[in-house]
Parts: structure tokens; C-alpha cells; sequence
């Protein structure tokens, strides 16, 4: 990584060769390496180390965006060129544009000194600890992963913000036959990763989703894991809390926002101080993010707002501005679905009759705006019987109206996980819900 | 550049690789966005680096960088190899790979007007007009357009002697509606949703959409359909369009034959495929009216390139041929343990990525009907057009599809009403043995879908699927919730 010294410098290059041009400067660089494995073999191993600079130039109220990985003073001087040519052509916005605000802070930096010089070696051996847990008849897929970023924040008006960051991820499908089951962690360096305890789950859901009966669909009583509730939480903030399609009315929160959407004790946030987040200080406008609730205490309370949306409806910015080229959207990115009262054991054995749901898979936004999403079910489904998982249940697929199932949501569960999404780390409990509509099956 | 990627190559021999490849890439991107007549965002970006692959015995390695001198090549070489290293220690199985002839060639997409030389104020009149135009519509709230361009100019350099020089142009483009009413919003979109088509095509491709023409119906519809009913969840005989079949291809014939999703690789991300290789010759995948191709060397389809990231040359091969599964995508070491040649489907998103088994352009290839002809036989059902959302399970067998609009038919006929929010379902190879019907060449186009994601780390592929209008019977239709 090129560090905090080498962009100090960037900012005062940048600010000699780009005299007379307001601008916004982002610049990411992630060293990050991934090593995937498939039947119990390492079968794709990679590195990949790369940086971008974008620069957000602004004259007489129109917008320019322009992007390279060439750092030199021939870069920027190039880059400089694009945007005059880009802002020649440009048309103004229909507000008034301003850059954000001067921000000054301390550099962040989140990077474990063990995760700076990790080696494919090492990664294999997490592989070799994950193979000695599971047994001769199961096969392991999946991937160990860690990544160091730097996101510098440079602006023509003074602003000068470094954050770096550091994750170690893994996901894990046990095989046994053609049964599955999969866990998934996060966190700050391999030391603090709790890889054994959740193979062993995966593996143990494997064994037991062997011979999986079939159930019609229709609506039950679930209890859901913290995978598939993160899941369900990430579209909801993806589609419900955007600002600007919020001011649009083309959002669900036009309608939600305010209400009372679930019990008490269902609580929201997209909060960067939470300690099992891996923290995203700045926003890319440089605004300090903080903890946000989204819902609390059951209420629907609030939607976000990018730099651009911010000045069009004359609303504060909340820290949310993640891509120069998209003003207006805003994602609470360190999402974390908070605990609830009800021990994990408790709430399963009080369900006399229901289904525990480990995963889901391929979900998507059927109706935006009524927040309608559907997916499957995926690497451990069963059924609940009299407060214990009986067998393995073919995969089912549901269609579940977002505002309907937090209303039905009855227990959530004491204990939370950090699980790796597809996008951005999520923290999540056990949730117990009733009426999950399933509304077909697989073959 | 050629020198110092040989010598690059010749440095990993020497230390032991068994082979190795190197892709120089250079990405130019333009992208524009205007909302209700606004330019919102401009955006121009360069991306250049260079990616090495090294098989060591029977483990791979691959490193990425965007430094440009000889030592960071060198060090990126060096990496990759320790990787190779690192997985070679646990390899349980002998890696081979499928032969190839030795390619010394290049390949330039069919570019007619290079969109880069176009001027932007021209692409940003055109994208103002028609959302002006759309905007027109009282109801419409909010009227977008899109257009997106790029340059991938690839070096690639093997150990066996390969040396491909290509350079990749993307052109695509899109327009939308979102109207507002009491009953809620809904969207339409043209040509096709998610950010329109693309195809390695020229600016010409841009002028052949007159995305200005559609403005006025692309508004109109979304308006209709704020207050338009629900269909009446039921088994429906239905026509599904072309821009909606293409990603009904994707999903439920592309992804599953990837023959590195058969044998698991992909297993914990993206999931397996139902088309295990006891299947390949003997599944009825379909009626006899489909047949399904991969092909890549289609001019102008936006999985179309010269030559895959392995250096195999594009070809056709088919997937379905009458309603049989017959083939899979495969790359190198999958098509070698099936005892095949490669059929070109290694990609790679970026320099920064090694190349996995991606579509190229799956088509489902034309019938003989017209759409008229189609339309005639049904007695009451749906014409279904542009995709809204997509799901399927980790298998690629049950499937859930929405799409913007659903046209009426009654007695053979169109009857000028709209339904909102239409959702269709089934399971796989029971849907496409329902097809009873394909629409005729003229029908036929080659759709672009930009955003394929796939592999971990995640890449993002361009590819392409030629379909036409065809018909199924008694297809579930509206979901009871």
C-alpha cells in the first residue's frame, strides 16, 4: 500500500496541477487476495492489487467525473484535460450544486500489522483447518479471502481524510452427498476469525439434510438464521432507505416511513461504531458516518441522504454518498440488525411446528413498491417439531411482502453473528416470524 | 510491450512454471446519465494493468497489477508463482489442459462509428430529448436515460507461443419512465431494463434504437400501468418476449451449462447446475422447437470477441439441439476432462481477474412463426415483455421471473389492455418442453446483458443472447401472496 505519507503528497500535486477547477478527489487502493476451493482442493488462488483516482470537477453548476489508475503528475494532468473538455460539454444541474464542506480528521487507520504481509501460504492453512474438521464423506467449497484498502478523500477547498481498513473473510458449503450446509464469518484479522466453529455447523447441517422430505407451500411459522435475515435486511435498506427515491415517492418508505413496521424490540442501525463491523468512516464527500437507526424499537425512522440528494430537497447529508458518479442513492453499508431478548435454544423450543431456514439464495425485488421479495431456501432447511429440527425439507421458494414480515416477526434471538454478504459484512440475529409465505418448490 | 511480456513469460519458465499467461489490458470507459432532462452524471474513466497466470505442477497462481514498470511485472510474476506454489502443495488432481493451436492474430470488434470520436454534445441532446419527451407524460415522475461506452484494447501472451492482440468496443443505451399515480408507481423501460442493450457495436447502434421514437410509448405504458389490474394468479398460455427471453436463456440454459458450475466450482457462491454430465446427450431439456447455441462469433452480440482469455478462437457449438442437451461452456482443464476442445468461453471482466467459464452469446435460434402467427393460437392468455426481476435456485430449476407489462390476448388476439406486476414461474426443463413455438428470423436480436455477475472475487461480464418471441403453454402465472 502506498500510505498516508505518499497521498499527502497526491493532495498537494493535486491541488498545484488542478489550480482554478474545484474538485472532489477519491482514491481507493485495496491489495486483496482470495484463495477458493472446491471438492477439497484449492482450484483458484489469486491477487490482485489496484488503485483508482476519480476526480468530481464542478464549474458553473455541471458536473464532471473522470477516473484513472495513473497516479504520476502525466495522470493528472491528463485527468485535468478530460474534465475541461468533459465540462465544456456538460450541462448544468436543475440545483445548486456546491461541494461538500471543508472535513478535517485524524487518519483511520483499521489494519491489523498481521494481516500486512499475509501469504497464499497462510490462507492455504486456514483451507488445511477447515479440511481436518470435516469428516471423510464431506466435501468442502467455499473461499478464505482478506483484503487491505486506503480511501483517501482530497478536495480543492482544503478537505484531506484517510481511512484504511482491513477484512478477513470466508464463506464454507459442506457437501455430504448431495446435502448441504454453509456458515460464513468476518473480521478484523485471522486472529479474531472464528472459522472452527462454524465449519463444524456447516458441516453438522450437511449430515443432517440428508433425505430432505417435501411440503407444500404455503405459510409457516420460521425461524430464520442470521444469514438469511441479513439477507432480507439488506434489500429492505437497499430499496427502503434512499433518500431520493424516498423525496420521489418512487420508494416503499413513502408509504412505511414513520409507521410502526414490527415489535419493540426490532432495532436498525447502520452504525460504523458497532465492534463487529468492519468500520467505513468517511463517506466519499468526507462526512463522518455515525450510528443511524433505520428502525427502532419498531418504528420505521429514517432514510439517507447522498451529497447530491441532500441539496436538492435542502436536507442534512448523512454520511452516505458511496459513489461520486450517483449523488443522489444512498446504502447504509454497516448494517447491523440488532439483538433481541430470546435465547436461540428458547425460541426453538417453543415452536411446536415450524421450519428453520439456514440460507437463502438468489433473492431479488419482485413489486419496489411494496417491497415484495422473493429467493429460495438453501444449505440447511428444516422442519421444526416440537421444539426440535426433525429433517431436512426440499428447498422452497418464497414471495414475502418486507413490511408484512416484520410485522410477524415474534421472537428475536439474544445472539448475533457477523456473516459475509454478497456486498458489505451484516450483522444479525435469529429471528422467529410467523406466516413466511412459500410459494413453490424445487424439483 | 509484446518484449516485455515474452520475457515476463520466459522469466516463470525459468523458475519452474508449467505454463503461464499475461493479459496487458487498457479500459476506456464513457458513461452519461440524464434524469428529466438533466445531465446528472458524466463520467470517463481509464483502467490499465496487467494480470499473470502460472499453472506450477498442478496448482494455479494468479497476480494482478497496475503498476507499469518491469519490476512490478516482475513482482506480480513472482506472486503469482508463490501462489501456484501454495496450491500445488494441496493438489489432489492432475491438471490438464485441453489443446489449442498456437494463435498469433488479432481481432477488432464491428465498429461502424467509433463512439468515442462521436461528439458529446450529441450523445447528451439525444439523451435529454427523449427523457424530455417521456417527462411530457404528466404521470411520468421521472424519466431517465442512459448511454455507456467502452474501449478494452488485450494483449494476451501464453507460454505455448500465443501472441492476440484485440481490441473490444461496447456500445449500449437505455431509456426509462417511472410514473406516479394514486394506485403507486411503476416503471417501463426500452429497449431493454437495467440500463437498455449493448453490443460490441459502434454508435450506429445507438442511432438504430430511435430511442426518441419510443419515448412517447415507453411514457404512455408506464402511466397505463399505474392503474392498470393484477393478473389473476392461474396457468396462462403465454408469449414471452424477446428482451425477457434473453435473460430467461441466461439463467435457466446459459448458467447451468457452464461446465465449471457442473463440477462445482462455483458451488458456494453462485451454486451447482442440474445439467450433471450424466445428462449431457440423454435430457430432454426441451420440445423440439429449441435449440440453443453458444456462440461467440456473432458480429456484433455483445459475448463476441476474437478470441476467449485463454487464447482460444471464438466458435459456435451448440448447447440444445432439438430439445436435447448436447453441450456445455467450457474452458481449457473442463473441456480436458471431458476430452474435449475447448470451446472459447474463458473470460476474464478485467486485467485484474483470472478467466472463468462465462456465456459468450447463448441463443435461442429462430423458428418459423410470425409473431401474428403466434399471438393466433392462443385463446386467452399474455404477451410478457421486459424483465422486472429474476430469481432461480442454486440448481438453475425452480425459476421466478416478473416482467414490466403484460399484454392481453383474447381469441387470437391483442386486445389493447395492459396488467401490472406479472410474475411467471415453473422449473426448468418442464418450461422449455412447453415451447411450442419460436418466432422467425426477423423477429430474431441479439440482447445485451452488461452485468452477469459470477466467481469470487466477483466479476461483472458483458455477454449476449439472440432470441426471438416464442410461445409456452399453461406457464403459472401471479403468485399468491
Amino acid at each position: 500500500m502506498r500510505g498516508e505519507a505518499f497521498y499527502r503528497n497526491l493532495f498537494r500535486l493535486m491541488n498545484e496541477h488542478f489550480i482554478g477547477l474545484k474538485f472532489l478527489a477519491v482514491v481507493w487502493e485495496q491489495d486483496q487476495a482470495l484463495t477458493r476451493f472446491a471438492s477439497s482442493r484449492i482450484h483458484q488462488n489469486v491477487a490482485e492489487r489496484k488503485v483508482s483516482l476519480s476526480v468530481l470537477a464542478t464549474r458553473d453548476n455541471k458536473v464532471a467525473l473522470a477516473t484513472s489508475n495513473d497516479l504520476t503528475v502525466s495522470g493528472l494532468k491528463t485527468l485535468r484535460e478530460k474534465l475541461e473538455t468533459m465540462l465544456e460539454f456538460a450541462t448544468p444541474l436543475d440545483y445548486e450544486f456546491s461541494l461538500p464542506e471543508v472535513s478535517m480528521g485524524y487518519p483511520v487507520e483499521n489494519v491489523a500489522e498481521s494481516l500486512k504481509k499475509v501469504s497464499a501460504e497462510q490462507r492455504a492453512n486456514i483451507f488445511d483447518r477447515m479440511l481436518k474438521i470435516a469428516t471423510n464423506d464431506v466435501q468442502l467449497f467455499g473461499y478464505v479471502s482478506d483484503s487491505v484498502t486506503e480511501n483517501v478523500i482530497i478536495s480543492s477547498n482544503g478537505t484531506f481524510l484517510y481511512q484504511s481498513f482491513a477484512g478477513v473473510y470466508f464463506n464454507v458449503v459442506a457437501m455430504c452427498d448431495s446435502a448441504s450446509g454453509y456458515a460464513s464469518g468476518v473480521a478484523k484479522s485471522y486472529d479474531e476469525l472464528s472459522v472452527d466453529e462454524k465449519v463444524e455447523r456447516a458441516v453438522r447441517f450437511a449430515k443432517m439434510s440428508k433425505n430432505p422430505v417435501e411440503i407444500d407451500p404455503g405459510s409457516y411459522t420460521v425461524i430464520l438464521g442470521p444469514e438469511a435475515v441479513s439477507d432480507l435486511f439488506m434489500y429492505f435498506g437497499w430499496l427502503c432507505t434512499n433518500g431520493y427515491t424516498h423525496e420521489l415517492k418512487i420508494s416503499p418508505s413513502a408509504k412505511y416511513l414513520g409507521s410502526r413496521i414490527g415489535p419493540n424490540e426490532l432495532n436498525v442501525y447502520d452504525d460504523p461504531t458497532h465492534p463487529m463491523q468492519l468500520p467505513f468512516v468517511y463517506d466519499l464527500c468526507g462526512k463522518k458516518r455515525e450510528k443511524m437507526a433505520i428502525i427502532e424499537n419498531g418504528v420505521f425512522k429514517n432514510v439517507f441522504y447522498a451529497h447530491g440528494a441532500a441539496l436538492r430537497f435542502n436536507k442534512k447529508p448523512t454520511g452516505h454518498t458511496l459513489n461520486l458518479d450517483d449523488l443522489d442513492s444512498s446504502v447504509p453499508v454497516n448494517l447491523v440488525v440488532d439483538a433481541g431478548n430470546t435465547p436461540v435454544e428458547e425460541m426453538l423450543s417453543d415452536t411446536k411446528s415450524g421450519i428453520y431456514v439456514n440460507r437463502f439464495h438468489y433473492m431479488n425485488i419482485v413489486d419496489p413498491q411494496e417491497a415484495i421479495f422473493t429467493g429460495m431456501t438453501r444449505d440447511g432447511t428444516f422442519l421444526i417439531e416440537n421444539g426440535q429440527l426433525t429433517k431436512a425439507v426440499k428447498n422452497m421458494r418464497f414471495n414475502v411482502k418486507f413490511f408484512e414480515f416484520t410485522q410477524n416477526i415474534e421472537a428475536i434471538s439474544k445472539e448475533i453473528e457477523t456473516v459475509a454478504s454478497e456486498y458489505f459484512p451484516q450483522i444479525a440475529p435469529y429471528m422467529k416470524v410467523q406466516q413466511f409465505n412459500f410459494t413453490s418448490k424445487t424439483a | 510491450m509484446q518484449e516485455r511480456l515474452e520475457k515476463l513469460l520466459n522469466f516463470l519458465l525459468s523458475k519452474g512454471a508449467r505454463y503461464a499467461d499475461v493479459r496487458y489490458e487498457e479500459h476506456a470507459r464513457q458513461e452519461l446519465f440524464v434524469e428529466n432532462g438533466v445531465l446528472k452524471s458524466f463520467t470517463h474513466s481509464v483502467d490499465v494493468g496487467t494480470g499473470v497466470r502460472v499453472l506450477y505442477e498442478n496448482g494455479w497462481g494468479f497476480a494482478a497489477t497496475d503498476e507499469r514498470g518491469d519490476p512490478a511485472l516482475e513482482r506480480a510474476a513472482l506472486k503469482a508463482l508463490e501462489i501456484a506454489m501454495a496450491s500445488n502443495k494441496r493438489a489432489n488432481k492432475e491438471v490438464k489442459l485441453a489443446p489449442e493451436p498456437v494463435h498469433r492474430a488479432a481481432f477488432k470488434s464491428w465498429v461502424m462509428k467509433d463512439p468515442f470520436l462521436i461528439s458529446d454534445k450529441e450523445k447528451i441532446e439525444l439523451l435529454k430529448s427523449a427523457t424530455l419527451k417521456m417527462k411530457e407524460n404528466p404521470k411520468v415522475v421521472r424519466a431517465t436515460g442512459s448511454m455507456s461506452f467502452r474501449r478494452i484494447d488485450k494483449l494476451f501472451l501464453s507460454t505455448e507461443g500465443s501472441v492476440i492482440h484485440q481490441e473490444i468496443y461496447i456500445t449500449g443505451a437505455g431509456i426509462e419512465a417511472d410514473a406516479l399515480g394514486e394506485a403507486g408507481f411503476q416503471r417501463r423501460s426500452y429497449p431493454a431494463s437495467f440500463g437498455g442493450d449493448h453490443a460490441t457495436r459502434g454508435w450506429e447502434f445507438i442511432e438504430e434504437m430511435k430511442l426518441l421514437e419510443h419515448a412517447p410509448k415507453v411514457a404512455e405504458e408506464a402511466a397505463m400501468l399505474v392503474d392498470a389490474p393484477e393478473i389473476e394468479p392461474g396457468e396462462y398460455d403465454v408469449i414471452i418476449s424477446g428482451n425477457q427471453l434473453a435473460l430467461q436463456v441466461h439463467e435457466s440454459c446459459g448458467h447451468p451449462s457452464e461446465l465449471d458450475r457442473v463440477m462445482g466450482s462455483e458451488l458456494s457462491f453462485a451454486g451447482g447446475s442440474f445439467l450433471t454430465l450424466d445428462k449431457l446427450g440423454k435430457l430432454k431439456y426441451g420440445s423440439e422447437h429449441v435449440n440453443i447455441t453458444a456462440d461467440a462469433t456473432i458480429a456484433g452480440g455483445l459475448g463476441s470477441f476474437g478470441f476467449d482469455d485463454e487464447g482460444v478462437k471464438a466458435q459456435k457449438s451448440y448447447i440444445v439441439q432439438n430439445g436435447l442437451f448436447v453441450g456445455y461452456l467450457m474452458d481449457r482443464q473442463t473441456a480436458a476432462e471431458l476430452g474435449l476442445r475447448s470451446n472459447g468461453a474463458a473470460r476474464a471482466d478485467s486485467w485484474s481477474h483470472p478467466p472463468i467459464i462465462r456465456m459468450t452469446n447463448i441463443n435461442l435460434l429462430p423458428g418459423n412463426y410470425t409473431l401474428e402467427e403466434l399471438i393466433s393460437g392462443i385463446d386467452y392468455g399474455f404477451l410478457l415483455d421486459t424483465n422486472k426481476s429474476w430469481s432461480i435456485d442454486d440448481l438453475r430449476l425452480n425459476f421466478q421471473f416478473a416482467t414490466e407489462i403484460a399484454y392481453e390476448i383474447k381469441g387470437g388476439r391483442l386486445t389493447g389492455r395492459v396488467f401490472k406486476n406479472p410474475v411467471y414461474y415453473d422449473i426448468t426443463p418442464n418450461f422449455w418442453n412447453k415451447c411450442d413455438g419460436v418466432a422467425n428470423e426477423s423477429y430474431w436480436h441479439v440482447w445485451g446483458v452488461p452485468n452477469c455477475g459470477k466467481g469470487q472475487p466477483m466479476q461483472v461480464m458483458h455477454v449476449g443472447h439472440g432470441t426471438a418471441p416464442a410461445r409456452f403453454r399453461r406457464v403459472k402465472v401471479g403468485v399468491r401472496r
